[in-house]
């Protein structure tokens, strides 16, 4: 009895991996291994410390910033303060100033903070006691002390990430500093952007696992157990997801977006599901021979992902999407190992999309190419390689170069002519996320390569 | 013997369960409902648009009148949106799209406060389209908006004393200055008392729900002070934070500061252990601050749970008057609300009734709302008992929401005479009809046995 049992467990399982494949669910790993909230924060603390003595020197000394000033207020937090705390900080303490101090190779940067609402004493030293009642004063003599060549601030045109500083408090700041000290402030904008773009060693080797749970969730979002032709909505969809992060203890940093492509004999091609209250929500109905397409994302351990694929959706009878729209997709990887074949190091955002491009129209393809950082933010910083709608067009951030250590999101689309639909234009939109080290552009969790199925 | 003993256990657990119902009441777990009553995401959004399309029509208008700005210009970039745009953008909303401008102008009581966004290309409920050729440049834009519209006092978030009123940058201020040319920029004023008064108000939607949200928090206090999540001797005191935090995700709330469980021990019983010891121990006073997010509003709460020695049924009756007593100063301080009165006189008025029947007050309110440490009048801080600037200064509004954070000191007889003070944090509403609490307090202890 006991024998008959376990072999039929494991003819059992046996068939639920082959349907599993056949249905595109992929097998299950990553999702399953969410760590509690404690562990996030002690891992992040490790990761935090680790940066702070290990790469901000680093990108310091590169940008020529000697003394680092930091000022930000309560629920009003600069872009960079939360990623320069521990993660139960959740926000500043009233006004708080965070100073970084270059002593040297030697010596290392020194660290301070003004205040803090939990215990920072392993990361932060504190400002001397002091008299004077007013803390941008105290500032001052701390900084005199110290007599810093180069003061950065974040005050930036061309970059929102190093543009923290309030009107009011940079006026505050240069009234306390003086003359003398105030002529010494520089943009700290590349510092920001460097410190945020910048990924450790222990970072990129999570990053892999956090980009395969945001996989499974598509495994499962692109599969029968979400989406039913003929009834589930686009809608349906889009708040499975954003449900789905909740329930998995995640967080994500957008709204998620299905669009439906669909070819209509005698009407063409359409593109349906997106666009708010303004579609008819029948025209939001995920339909049997629909080509769907979502862009969704998660964010885990301070890290976002961002990731575009794609779904066929079987007519009756079908077991696999037509020759065509698998031809297509093919397309679009190639165009995703083009563009990922010109990173280099030192090179501009610019000057790589506009590389890819050109060899991609070489090779006939029709190409767009879009990819932005990824990170700490889901729009990262670091370099733009390439506009949706503008296309590949110089700007301080499109100029920007290729740093070893940083991530993108590889956000592109290819158009390829669709025989069975008609020998219509379709494109195929494609996003995956990718490390960009000495050892080049690669996938932190491989691609799709295959569509998934719906049946 | 051992045998025995495991009987003598068993015996123990099964009248344990038996009488749990009972038990339910006697330690403190109250019947849990608001928690098991969260709402899924997509219903959540189509809630607070609904909240924030009233704001937007009802409290809006009235408050830029109240605060003389004709129109509202709020300036902010992604990932550095300042303190206010989210509280004016529809769900879903994750971040500012670029370098995003809303602008809001009052024309007056028949055709009202027209509002515009630089994001949006028309078609819906909420912002019109501010700027009519996308490919110009937005700061150009905006100022030819504001000349052709002509308006005399223009607001920004800039501020010197308020932080929800500080979100504009000194680069974007720099842009908009010279898109503007000298005439208009002199027309610039602070729309700090505007951001302040637009966070501090709450709709009678919010006001009506709010209930609700600080049900949940008190339901999840219930459990976390109750031997579900409490071992005597075993449980430490950061076992308990970490289990809060986690309850949060659970529940798929959010959180706004770390939790904190502090142990308050008898001289007596603190010389037996290490100290710094952390291990929650019988014949402690447990103390709890946690607060949760949900549907956009903020809780903060402090209680009290004792931890009953073997045979004992109740806590001390000295710490039975502490808490007592801590109850009446919040019924002195929430009598002095009234509308117009600065937090600062409020504090006055409070701690020289409560000295004056004997107690040992300590008051550090704040607003509560969109915002944990929210916008509005600060009444009293730990470190300043005399009064605030500016934020102490403040006058009471109606219809906005209050963490009373107080203690008072007591002397335990049965700690040897010790003083101890009793921490207390409740929400509360202050409306018309004054101030409170939005879902009642602790006048009792929880008991873990």
């Amino acid at each position: 009895m006991r024998k008959y049992f376990s072999i039929g467990l494991i003819v059992l399982s046996l068939s639920f991996t082959a349907i599993a494949q056949e249905y595109g669910v992929t097998a299950v790993r990553d999702v399953q291994n969410i760590l509690t909230v404690h562990e996030r924060a002690r891992l992040m603390e490790g990761w935090l410390h680790w940066r702070l003595d290990h790469l901000l020197p680093e990108i310091m000394r590169r940008e020529g910033i000697d003394m680092w000033v930091i000022v930000c207020g309560e629920n009003n937090e600069d872009p960079v303060y939360l990623t320069m705390m521990p993660e139960p900080a959740l926000m500043a303490a009233g006004t708080t100033i965070l100073v970084f101090y270059d002593r040297g190779k030697e010596l290392g940067v020194e660290r301070t903070i003004s205040g803090a609402y939990v215990p920072i004493d392993h990361l932060y030293g504190s400002f001397p006691r002091s008299d004077k009642e007013d803390r941008f004063e105290r500032l001052a003599d701390f900084i005199r002390e110290r007599d810093p060549g180069k003061i950065g601030i974040n005050i930036s045109e061309d970059w929102h990430f190093g543009d923290g500083l309030s009107a009011s408090k940079h006026k505050k700041l240069t009234k306390a500093l003086g003359p003398d000290l105030s002529s010494r402030m520089v943009s700290a904008e590349r510092l920001c952007v460097g410190w945020l773009e910048t990924r450790s060693p222990q970072e990129l080797s999570v990053y892999r696992h956090i980009g395969g749970i945001a996989h499974d969730m598509i495994g499962e979002m692109f599969s029968n157990r979400v989406i039913l032709p003929g009834i589930s909505t686009s809608d349906d969809v889009v708040w499975w997801w954003r449900q789905k992060v909740k329930d998995l203890g995640l967080k994500t940093w957008f709204q998620p977006t299905l669009r439906i492509q669909r070819y209509v004999e005698g009407e063409g091609l359409q593109t349906l599901g997106y666009g708010g209250g303004a579609v008819r929500p029948e025209d939001k109905i995920i339909r049997r021979g629909d080509l769907i397409h979502c862009d969704v994302g998660i964010v885990y351990l301070g890290l976002a992902t961002d990731t575009q694929q794609l779904a066929y959706v079987c007519r009756i009878g079908e077991d696999d999407a037509p020759a065509g729209l698998k031809q297509a997709l093919k397309n679009g990887n190639r165009l995703q190992d083009i563009f990922m074949q010109e990173f280099k190091a030192g090179r501009s955002g610019y000057d790589t999309a506009k590389a890819a491009l050109e060899k991609a129209e070489a090779e006939g393809l029709k190409p767009t190419i879009y990819t932005h950082p990824i990170g700490f933010h889901g729009h990262g910083a670091g370099p733009t390689l390439g506009n949706y709608r503008r296309g590949v067009q110089h700007s301080a951030r499109a100029d920007y170069p290729l740093h070893l250590n940083t991530c993108y999101a590889i956000e592109l689309n290819n158009g390829s002519i669709v025989p069975e639909w008609g020998g219509e234009e379709v494109k195929i939109y494609l996003e995956e996320d990718a490390a960009f080290t000495s050892d080049g552009c690669r996938f932190i969790d491989g691609r799709e390569t295959e569509l998934y199925l719906i049946k | 013997m051992k045998r025995k003993n495991i009987l003598v256990l068993t015996v123990v657990i099964l009248a344990l369960g038996l009488s749990s119902g009972v038990f339910a009441q006697d330690y403190g777990v109250t019947d849990v409902q608001d928690m098991q009553n969260i709402m899924p995401h997509r219903e959540r959004v189509r809630i607070m648009n609904q909240w924030l399309k009233w704001r937007l029509e009802n409290i809006l208008p009235d408050l830029m009148r109240r605060e003389n700005i004709d129109m509202w210009v709020v300036i902010c970039r992604e990932a550095n949106e300042g303190p206010v745009y989210f509280s004016l953008a529809p769900e879903p909303s994750f971040y500012a799209s670029r370098t995003t401008i809303l602008v809001f102008h009052d024309r007056g009581n028949e055709r009202g406060v027209e509002r515009f966004s630089s994001r949006s290309r028309g078609g819906d409920e909420w912002y019109r389209p501010l700027h009519k050729d996308r490919s110009m440049d937005g700061f150009r834009q905006l100022a030819q908006f504001i000349r052709d519209r002509d308006p005399r006092r223009i607001g920004i978030n800039r501020s010197d004393d308020w932080s929800f009123g500080d979100g504009l940058s000194a680069a974007l201020l720099a842009k908009l200055e010279e898109a503007l040319g000298a005439e208009y920029a002199s027309r610039l004023v602070t729309a700090e008392k505007l951001c302040v008064g637009w966070l501090e108000t709450r709709s009678p939607q919010e006001l009506s729900v709010y209930r609700h949200i600080c049900g949940i928090a008190h339901d999840m206090i219930a459990e976390m002070f109750s031997n579900r999540v409490i071992v005597p001797g075993v449980t430490t005191a950061d076992d308990v934070v970490w289990w809060f935090r986690e309850k949060v995700s659970e529940m798929k709330l959010s959180t706004w500061f770390q939790p904190s469980v502090s142990i308050l021990r008898s001289d007596m019983e603190a010389a037996r252990h290490e100290k710094g010891d952390r291990v929650i121990r019988r014949g402690d006073l447990l103390h709890c601050d946690v607060g949760i997010v949900y549907l956009g509003l903020y809780t903060d709460t402090q209680q009290h749970a004792y931890v009953c020695r073997i045979g004992e049924t109740d806590a001390p009756e000295g710490l039975k008057e502490g808490l007592r007593r801590c109850n009446r100063l919040q019924d002195i301080f929430m009598r002095e609300f009234e509308a117009g009165r600065s937090g600062n006189e409020i504090l006055r008025n409070s701690l020289r009734k409560a000295k004056a029947e004997g107690l040992k007050p300590m008051i550090y309110t704040h607003p509560l709302g969109v915002y944990g440490h929210a916008a509005g009048p600060t009444i009293g801080r730990y470190d300043k008992q005399d009064g605030i600037a500016v934020r102490g200064d403040y006058p009471l509004y109606a219809d906005t929401c209050y963490a009373i954070e107080l203690n008072n000191r007591c002397v335990v007889p049965e700690w040897g005479g010790q003083e101890i003070p009793i921490m207390l944090e409740e929400d509360a509403v202050f409306t018309a009809d004054g101030c409170e609490f939005l879902d009642g307090r602790m006048e009792r202890f929880y008991l873990i046995k």
